[in-house]
């Protein structure tokens, strides 16, 4: 330091504002001229690589950037990790603070955080994708860490040392808040990598990130983004390699063929023609990157298009909710009466048809989180054996008692998949987890199985 | 506000334009908006389910077979079903009757191992123990789904008025997905200014303001504009159109990114006023004065002092110096003493070192700036100026304080 004035960093609204510097210096590390306000200005999540970069040029810095502390105490309750938990903080540790862990549902990823948490010991912001699982992130931190636990999104707006977010309200509130934390949590991390959410990370001035997830490869190829958001994949483990009784529940899946009836096929079928014929005549193909899209702008061109479209939904529908597999939903809910089923749909239209018919709960994005709350009490106690949802649990969602799972409908995504799956893996002394699959034979069903199913999990 | 995919723009180069709206377009707006209107009037009562269903087959039907009519009659019916008003849905007595009617469900099915469920049954039994029918108690269980809310009421904007704010609603949605308006405006009347000022202020912009020789020159963003092309600032660039399009003239080009590959387009449109000088969204008309400066201007008038206050005052331009757009100017009623009054309370302290220069190069009215404590900056940043002051506020801005300085800065004598 040679006693020249201090440069000053401030936040400001996602950024950092350097100012300060004489007229004829270079450019900080990161920074771009920003001549609306006459400073150099850099996105927030460039504020460790720029002190790092002023301090190594020997320059006084006046940081006003960084209004996150250092949490007073730690953990109050520690539990011994398990030795995966504990390579996993180790390789992250190694990593300077920042990267993803990767771990199978069940396996304990939260209690990674904790770890990180009391091993940094800062202000943290955890995001969380459904305000299901910044309910349980609440309650882990609360009971870990003793200390009041900020919750933002829900309706609830509160900031603590300790905060939980969803990642719709940190999108929001990050360029006010992206300060006071030092380190970020990202859980369910392959979220983030969409132009919003990433909007969230580059705002804030955490040094330290931390990304969780048991899918982190998305179709798209952002995961590739993970570096700059939150840091490279840091630690793995799938699993096949954690399941067997001690970590992960064993587990058991088996693949159903429903056919359908008479009368269903030929509706079916003649959807499909029609479909078929549309793509036919204007050249569309749906094996190329573009198939989907073209077929969504072509047919919205005339009635023609409408009603290709109209036949496309219609044969999936029949595909997904074919007569013969609600009925064969009906059998596996009486041959395990005495369980803790979930069963998952593609869309709300079945999960309501198969509440109504089987008298079971039904959680949707529409349900409150208090309802949620009480029916997946209500699946723990016992008093319910069976809870029906298309997509809300999909991910994350803490349900210990639940062993068998249905798929009754889903996507092609190999992700969602496999969190399914995650859902019964938590491990309970005795547990054998199932799942069933229930495919509608000769339909694009059987195809979209074989391509959700490309995973060791699967194998 | 009408979203992106319901806009029927076109690109045409580097530019994205706009349908024509011209009188027959209006008319055929108008037309729609009247039709689905009355076709929302007629199922009044009924739940949601039906009058959606009701209000696509009838935009379906009106549909006169040209390529942008789908599209257009989608966008009217969207903004004819935003001033819908549905029942708020009765929650507890739905939840009440799923958590007794799925319980005992379950342990009906649990009771009787080897059997299959027998759900007519369990019905029957728990609508006997209800006092009601089983049908009474299906129809009851999922009663609260948004789809089963009646509509209330049509709180419809008329058909003409709605056409002639059609256009503006329409670039709206395209600002959507906006990086940056370069906006250029005049207008009579300094209220209009100021609305448009205090807007941007509000959603927490970051404009450049320019004056020229009849209006003012505006370049908008946000601070992370520089480093990302995303739409972070699209919904604030959206909301602020209206207060642009409130002034006598004004012409915008923004930076869009338009369609699924987000391909950077330039984007313009000009125009007078609103044909009846209403502001077609008018949220930023109403959202434009912060809540610390409402719940000011309340606590000064209990006060009961000598002084008035003038809710819209004059944007003070200092040539070649810059601009200062004041929230409020209190006039002593004893001798007519003025001093303009400045909220900086958001994210900007470069602002209040804009507004620090704007003084020191001879800014002759006197002001008075109240500057959130969260800017951190220091009531001495002004020194000793004559003609203005800085008061640092925390939760609340003190109104006898505000008096106080009042005084001090207008002192004995009138100005």
């Amino acid at each position: 330091m040679d006693g020249t004035p201090a440069l000053t960093l401030t936040f400001r609204g996602g950024t950092i504002e350097v100012t300060g510097l004489p007229g004829n210096a270079a450019a900080p590390a990161g920074c771009v001229w920003d001549g609306r306000t006459a400073c150099w200005r850099a996105p927030a999540s460039a504020y460790a690589d720029l002190r790092r970069g002023l301090a190594r040029a020997g320059c006084a810095v006046d940081d006003r950037a960084r209004r996150y502390a250092e949490l007073p105490e730690g953990a109050l309750v520690r539990r011994a990790p398990r030795p995966y938990q504990e390579e996993a903080l180790a390789a992250w540790q190694a990593a300077k603070g920042r990267g993803v862990v990767v771990l199978p549902t069940g396996a304990g990823k939260t209690h990674v955080a904790c770890l990180a948490i009391d091993d940094r010991r800062r202000s943290t912001l955890v995001l969380a994708p459904t305000l299901d699982l910044v309910r349980q992130w609440y309650d882990v931190l609360r009971a870990t860490f003793g200390v009041p636990v900020g919750v933002i999104g829900g309706g609830d707006y509160s900031v603590e040392s300790l905060t939980v977010s969803t990642y719709d309200s940190a999108y929001l509130h990050m360029e006010h808040l992206g300060d006071r934390f030092g380190l970020l949590v990202f859980d369910e991390c392959h979220h983030l990598p969409g132009p919003a959410y990433a909007l969230a990370a580059r705002a804030a001035v955490a040094p330290f990130r931390l990304g969780l997830t048991a899918t982190p490869e998305r179709a798209d190829g952002r995961h590739a983004d993970f570096d700059e958001l939150c840091g490279p994949i840091v630690y793995r483990k799938d699993i096949v390699d954690l399941s067997g009784g001690e970590y992960l529940a064993p587990y058991e899946t088996v693949r159903l063929s429903v056919e359908l009836g008479e009368a269903d096929r030929r509706a079916h079928d003649e959807a499909r023609a029609v479909y078929r014929d549309f793509l036919a005549r204007n050249g569309i193909r749906m094996s190329s990157p573009s198939g989907w899209s073209d077929f969504i702008i072509r047919s919205s061109r005339n009635d023609d298009g409408r009603r290709a479209m109209a036949a496309y939904r219609r044969q999936r529908e029949i595909a997904f909710a074919a007569p013969a597999k609600l009925d064969y939903v009906g059998l596996l809910l009486d041959r395990h009466r005495d369980d803790r089923v979930l069963l998952f749909t593609q869309d709300n239209a079945t999960a309501t048809e198969l509440s109504r018919r089987f008298l079971i709960p039904i959680i949707t994005h529409e349900t409150r989180v208090r309802e949620r709350s009480e029916i997946l009490a209500g699946l723990a106690d016992g008093d319910y054996g069976a809870i029906v949802t298309s997509k809300v649990l999909n991910e994350g969602v803490d349900i210990p008692a639940a062993n068998v799972a249905v798929v009754v409908s889903g996507s092609a995504s190999v992700r969602e998949h496999v969190q399914r799956l995650g859902r019964i893996l938590r491990a309970q002394a005795g547990k054998h987890a199932l799942l069933y699959e229930l495919v509608t034979a000769q339909t694009t069903e059987t195809f979209t199985s074989s391509r959700r199913r490309d995973h060791s999990a699967y194998r | 506000m009408l979203t992106a995919d319901l806009v029927g723009a076109r690109r045409r180069g580097s530019e994205l334009r706009l349908p024509p709206t011209d009188a027959a377009r209006r008319a055929r707006i108008a037309s729609l908006a009247a039709d689905l209107g009355s076709v929302a009037r007629a199922h009044l009562g009924e739940p949601r389910d039906a009058v959606e269903e009701a209000l696509r087959v009838a935009t379906v039907a009106a549909e006169t077979g040209a390529p942008a009519e789908r599209r257009l009659g989608e966008a009217v019916r969207k903004l004819v079903s935003d001033e819908l008003r549905f029942e708020e849905p009765v929650r507890q007595e739905a939840i009440a009757c799923r958590r007794d009617t799925f319980r005992r469900a379950a342990a009906a099915r649990r009771a009787t191992p080897g059997a299959p469920f027998d759900r007519a049954a369990v019905l029957e039994e728990i609508a006997r123990d209800r006092g009601t029918t089983a049908a009474a108690l299906e129809a009851g269980l999922y009663a609260d789904r948004p789809g089963a809310q009646r509509l209330l009421a049509v709180e419809a904007t008329a058909p003409a008025l709605l056409a002639a704010a059609f256009e503006i609603r329409e670039a709206q949605a395209v600002l959507l997905r906006a990086t940056k308006i370069e906006a250029t405006v005049r207008a009579v009347d300094a209220a209009i200014y100021r609305r448009l000022f205090r807007t941007l202020k509000f959603l927490r912009l970051l404009p450049v303001i320019t004056a020229g020789k009849t209006g003012y020159r505006i370049e908008i963003d946000g601070p992370l504009s520089l480093f990302q092309g995303g739409g972070r600032y699209g919904l604030q660039l959206a909301v602020a159109l209206p207060a642009i399009a409130a002034c006598d003239v004004w012409s915008i080009e923004a930076h869009v990114r338009w369609g699924a590959e987000r391909r950077p387009l330039r984007f313009r449109l000009s125009g007078g006023s609103t044909p009846d000088g209403s502001m077609p969204g008018g949220g930023a008309q109403a959202a434009a004065q912060p809540d610390e400066l409402a719940a000011f201007i309340t606590a000064f008038e209990r006060l009961d002092s000598a002084w008035r206050i003038d809710r819209e005052p004059a944007v003070l331009d200092l040539p070649g110096a810059g601009l200062c757009v004041p929230d409020l100017a209190f006039v002593r009623a004893t001798d007519g003493a003025c001093v303009y009054f400045e909220l900086l309370g958001f994210w900007s302290r470069e602002a209040v070192f804009r507004r620090v220069d704007l003084v020191k190069a001879g800014l002759p009215q006197r002001i008075l700036f109240a500057v959130s404590k969260s800017l951190r900056v220091g009531e001495a940043l002004l020194g000793d100026a004559p003609t203005a002051s800085l008061y640092v506020f925390g939760r609340v801005i003190a109104a006898k304080e505000i008096l106080a300085r009042l005084e001090a800065l207008a002192g004995g004598s009138a100005s």
